[in-house]
């Protein structure tokens, strides 16, 4: 098997890329991870009709604005959105089967540690480690199919915090049916206890962790030796271990043991005792990798601003998610939809330019060169629209014709 | 009048890089297939034989974990569980009689007891690992809060009159899944 030179390019890659084998591999597992889950819960829907539906439509009204949020966590460069619902189905899918597949390591605790230990602590023991390992696994596949779009930290925390919302989406409806019996009313108290006492901690998290670790680890190569790299990119995933462990521990568990009447409301402040300190670290994570972002971003660029790609007012829009929006909206109200789209377009072409200045080896290289005359040529449209002078335009630089 | 809005430039020819295709997937399913299959052959390698009062002996198979044991007034219990299914062991030693006496007995004081309705099946005739002649019949319990639970009882009486009753469960529409795995486990069960 012999090495294959690839470009390296900067057009947003879809899942379906099928010159890697990595792609196949993806789709074989999680192809058969879907026909195992059908198989699973198809018998469990036979438990309770109403309770099945219940448990979907509960669990899309957390998930959807949970998987937008992540989504645009990353500030820059959105995600292309066929590999964020391949690491969707991954964790849903290919993990969750995979691990109901890894039940042999609760036996292995038993031999090793007894009957008693294993039942207190073996959830804690097998559970993150196997559980982990594999979401992870399907980030390093998507990785393997689309290597651009691992520009950084932040592209491993999407797809690795998507992957646990799709693996935490499937789990749910397990125990759900499995445990809390699958009538409304038990899907109505699984609900309560898993989602909302404790829908802000749990895979999402874990595995966002994890991702960061495969992010900061391929984003890096050229930043940072493979020793760190690989310190980090372990140590990340050992802390989505670790959390995962503590959660499943009888540890910090001051949980109720029959929650009856106002025992109920202090199920959430249970569950803030186990999750809270791992939702504070992957915010402060998530914190240092935007700081991270738009540092790049300016140093990307700052080399940029005597040329025709970006002008200093333009990256000062750039840099801030926020003033990007405004400028779009503004945009929009002064010269129409087609002008606001166009300000977008124009906008995440200057990050593209920023990503190749940071890949290219000279200011003259001819696809930077090319992507500062795609830029200027974008805003020369953009202020060939009537109404369309922002004051996020320099005057006079780039106007053609 | 409408500007059109410029093509994407051609793609970069200067950014090459080389990667490695197979050895990184290769890689990502040896840990795939070691986390999965590996658990198995590690989990047989240091399993323990699950032993119950001197006289049943059995390998739990892969993911059956102990969770209880218990001996009183006489009778030794025995809990495993992978998952929400679980297995029942009980050994009422000096209990006589046959497998069908037994069968019935714990039909009428266990199961009639322990769920506020109950569906006992046919009995029928089984036989467990070493050959020791069994009776077997299925069921479905409701408990008093509606939860339905679906199993299999398989008792057995030794040739010293010591009784044994194996009942595996499982919450209904999950027994189907587990059925594989109690099977194995009865047909390697050893009696003594």
């Amino acid at each position: 098997m012999s090495d294959r030179v690839r470009h390296a390019s900067l057009h947003h890659r879809s899942l379906f890329q099928f010159g890697e084998p990595a792609f196949y591999v993806f789709g074989a597992l999680v192809a058969w991870g879907g026909l195992q889950m059908f198989l699973v819960l198809a018998a469990l829907s036979d438990i309770s009709r109403s309770g099945w539906a219940l448990s979907w439509l509960l669990l899309a009204l957390y998930a959807t604005p949970v998987f937008v949020l992540v989504y645009r966590l990353d500030l820059y460069e959105r995600e292309p959105l066929s590999l964020v619902f391949g690491a969707f189905a991954w964790g849903a899918l290919a993990a969750t089967s995979l691990s109901l597949q890894a039940v042999g390591w609760d036996q292995v605790v038993v031999s090793l540690f007894g009957p008693e230990v294993a039942a207190r602590w073996g959830a804690a023991i097998t559970a993150p480690l196997v559980e982990e390992t594999l979401k992870g696994a399907g980030i390093v596949l998507l990785y393997l199919i689309a290597r651009d779009e691992f520009d950084d930290t932040m592209d491993g925390f999407v797809y690795g915090a998507i992957c646990g919302l799709g693996f935490a989406l499937v789990e749910d409806v397990l125990y759900f049916m499995a445990v809390f019996g699958g009538t409304p009313a038990g899907v109505l108290q699984g609900f309560y206890l898993r989602v909302i006492s404790s829908g802000l901690y749990g895979h999402v998290l874990f595995t966002g962790l994890t991702g960061m670790g495969i992010g900061y680890f391929v984003s890096r190569r050229v930043a940072r030796p493979l020793a760190t790299r690989l310190k980090v990119a372990i140590g990340l995933f050992a802390l989505g271990v670790v959390g995962h462990f503590i959660w499943n521990s009888p540890l910090l568990e001051f949980m109720p043991a029959q929650p009856t009447g106002v025992g109920w409301l202090l199920v959430p402040v249970a569950f803030a005792v186990k999750g809270m300190p791992v939702l504070l670290l992957v915010l402060l994570a998530l914190r240092l990798a935007h700081g991270q972002e738009r540092s790049w971003l300016d140093a990307s660029l700052s080399g940029e601003l005597p040329h025709e790609g970006i002008s200093a007012e333009e990256l000062a829009v750039l840099r801030e998610p926020k003033a990007r929006r405004r400028a779009v909206r503004a945009m929009r109200t002064r010269a129409g939809r087609p002008a606001g789209r166009l300000l977008g377009r124009l906008h995440r072409e200057q990050i593209t330019l920023a990503m190749l200045a940071s890949r290219v080896a000279t200011p003259d290289d001819p696809s930077l060169v090319a992507q500062r005359d795609y830029c200027r040529s974008l805003r020369d449209a953009l202020a060939a629209i009537p109404g369309a002078a922002p004051p996020a335009f320099s005057g006079g630089r780039g106007s053609g014709g | 009048m409408r500007t059109p809005i410029p093509d994407r430039p051609d793609e970069a020819p200067s950014q090459r890089r080389r990667e490695r295709k197979w050895l990184p997937v290769l890689a990502v399913l040896a840990t795939i297939a070691f986390v999965t299959g590996g658990a198995a052959s590690v989990g047989d390698a240091v399993s323990r034989p699950v032993r119950l009062a001197e006289t049943v002996r059995f390998d739990p198979a892969p993911g059956w974990i102990e969770v209880g044991r218990r001996v009183e007034e006489g009778l030794h219990e025995l809990l495993l569980q992978r998952g929400s299914a679980g297995l029942y062991v009980v050994v009422l030693p000096e209990e006589g009689g046959t497998a069908v006496e037994l069968a019935e007995s714990y039909a009428s004081f266990g199961l009639r007891r322990q769920y506020a309705r109950v569906t006992i099946g046919d009995a029928e005739a089984a036989t467990l690992g070493d050959g020791v002649p069994a009776v077997r019949y299925g069921y479905v319990g409701v408990s008093t809060d509606g939860v339905a639970t679906e199993g299999v009882v398989v008792t057995a009486v030794t040739p010293d009159g010591t009784g044994v009753v194996f009942d595996g469960f499982a919450p209904q529409g999950e027994l189907a899944a587990a059925i594989d795995d109690l099977g194995a486990m009865l047909e390697g069960v050893d009696l003594t």
